[in-house]
This record gives structure tokens, C-alpha cells and sequence, in this order.
């Protein structure tokens, strides 16, 4: 059985993903976004229990849902289709915060976006990617 | 299989998502599921009005799930520094990761997966996920690290 869904927008995300503390600034080719890590998140609970590290993975997440925030805005639906490549270079831990700032091409004909997408503590970056996101009908 | 799992993996709820690993191949290969159930975290506040696109996996929690699978074949290589607290477990890179169908509940997801190249401190992994025979992520290249505890600095500033 499939379930048909009218919503434009996708849907907010549950715990423990939330990503997005703050949209700081948004326009046709770009977005920054701000978030908090605070040690009451239940994700430090189990990564890991003796030792909270934000899970580098999440950086791609905070990238996904700035670059879906984003399209809501102005594209309408979009999702991940590849990674070209993403590099992290430092460990997150609960009490920092950091911007992801991503910057998005004009959509090709085969409606794919190509972001560029970097999370950063003021000028020292925490990890850079270049994903490539279809735009849904 | 699955005593494994705990006593190899660092992570544990809400981020431990390997449910059971079905054949190793010790240094070479790990072929390893994980069930995607409605009754998970991430699904967590869904309203009445949710729909299949709704209940889709998130990526990242594919991406991790299957890299948690790849520690089941790290331990011959790192031991049991991947427990241990002086020591964190981090990604490096990601190359060229493909993601396919969305994984919903009811789904199984299995990971296959090839170590390319196994070090002291570093890995570079390659492999699949599916869920039937459909193909959910395709990861080309994922490096991953493993690091003394004594070089997170301050604010998770590596320090060196």
C-alpha cells in the first residue's frame, strides 16, 4: 500500500536530529544556519557514553536540512543524490556551537543543485562538502 | 553474533544502530543488517497526518548504521582501543556516496562491505547498503580515524 501526500513542505524532524538552532541568513543561492550542542542532548548518551563527540555524520545532516530549509523557501522539495566528497578536520563536543554556511548553484536542467556546503567555529572549519541534491516534482 | 555488537561498538542508544552482523570475513569483508523499525528515535512526533515520504530514514543515520557495521571489522585491527574511553572514533572523508531508495519501516537494511585498506589509526572502507534488493546507499569511499583522546583540546580543538 502506498500512501499519497499532497504537503509541499517536508516533514520537521524528530529527535535526534534536529540540526537547525537558528536560520541566520537566507537568499537565493545561499544559507547560514547556527547550531548549539548542549550536553543535555540525548545523542550524547550514546556517542559516546564516556566520552559525547558530536557524530560526524550529523555535520552532513546539519548540511541536508539547511539545504531543505532552503529549498521550502525556494525550490520546493529537494533530497541528497550524492556526495561528491565531504572532509571533517575537527571533533565536536557538547558546550560548542558552530554556523553552517552553504552556498547552492543555480539548478541544472535535470533540476540537480550542487551545494557547497562548510560548518565552522568562527574561521576554523569543522568539516566541507560538495553534495549534489535533486529538486522533487 | 550479536554479543559482538556491544562488545565492539562504542556507540549505544540512541546512536547504536547494527542489529545483527551475519558473516565476517576478518580483515577483508562484513556482511551485517539493521531493521528499521516505527518504534525508533528518529520517528519520534510524527502526526496523524504523516505520510510514507514522512517515514523515510534519514541518510544519516544509513550512513552511520552502515559504518558502525564496518567497526565489526575494525576489531581485529584497533582492539580495544574502540571501546576504550582515551580513545574516539571519528570519519575522515566521504568519496563519492550514492544514495538510491528510501529505507521506510519494515525495511532491512544490509550492509556489505569491503575494507580497502586497514592501518593503525586509519581505514578506508567501500560497499553497500540494500534494503530487498533495491539499492539504498552506494559509498565509493569512506575514510575513517581513530584518535587518542588527548588530542581534543578545548572546546573539541584538536590541540596538535
Amino acid at each position: 500500500m502506498t500512501l499519497q501526500c499532497n504537503r509541499k513542505r517536508q516533514r520537521n524532524y524528530a529527535k535526534p536530529l534536529y540540526c537547525i538552532d537558528a536560520v541566520l541568513d537566507v537568499g537565493p543561492n545561499n544559507i547560514t544556519i547556527k547550531k548549539m550542542l548542549s550536553a543535555n542532548e540525548e545523542l550524547f548518551k550514546g556517542h559516546y557514553p564516556h566520552h559525547p563527540v558530536f557524530p560526524g555524520i550529523f555535520l552532513f545532516e546539519t548540511i541536508q536540512q539547511a539545504v531543505v530549509h532552503h529549498g521550502d523557501n525556494f525550490h520546493g522539495r529537494v533530497r541528497p543524490v550524492r556526495i561528491k566528497k565531504m572532509r571533517f578536520f575537527h571533533p565536536l563536543k557538547p558546550g560548542d556551537s558552530f554556523l553552517c554556511t552553504c552556498s547552492m548553484s543555480d539548478p541544472s536542467e535535470g533540476k540537480m543543485i550542487i551545494v557547497h556546503g562548510k560548518c565552522h567555529v568562527n574561521d576554523t572549519v569543522i568539516a566541507k562538502a560538495e553534495i549534489v541534491f535533486r529538486i522533487e516534482e | 553474533m550479536q554479543d559482538e555488537i556491544w562488545t565492539v561498538l562504542p556507540q549505544r542508544y540512541p546512536l547504536l544502530l547494527l542489529d545483527k552482523v551475519l558473516s565476517v570475513d576478518s580483515g577483508r569483508s562484513v556482511k551485517a543488517i539493521k531493521n528499521v523499525s516505527v518504534n525508533e528515535y528518529c520517528y519520534e512526533g510524527i502526526g496523524s497526518d504523516a505520510c510514507l515520504d514522512d517515514f523515510a530514514y534519514p541518510w544519516s543515520l544509513v550512513i552511520e548504521s552502515f559504518a558502525q557495521a564496518a567497526g565489526i571489522l575494525l576489531y581485529d585491527l584497533w582492539g580495544e582501543r574502540m571501546t576504550s574511553r582515551n580513545y574516539v572514533i571519528m570519519f575522515g572523508a566521504f568519496n563519492n556516496i550514492d544514495f538510491g531508495k528510501s529505507a521506510v519501516p519494515g525495511d532491512v537494511l544490509e550492509h556489505n562491505i569491503q575494507l580497502v585498506k586497514g592501518l593503525d589509526d586509519c581505514v578506508i572502507l567501500s560497499g553497500t547498503t540494500t534494503a530487498g534488493n533495491e539499492m539504498v546507499v552506494d559509498v565509493d569511499r569512506i575514510i575513517a580515524v581513530i584518535r587518542s583522546n588527548t588530542i581534543l583540546g578545548v572546546s573539541g580543538m584538536v590541540s596538535s
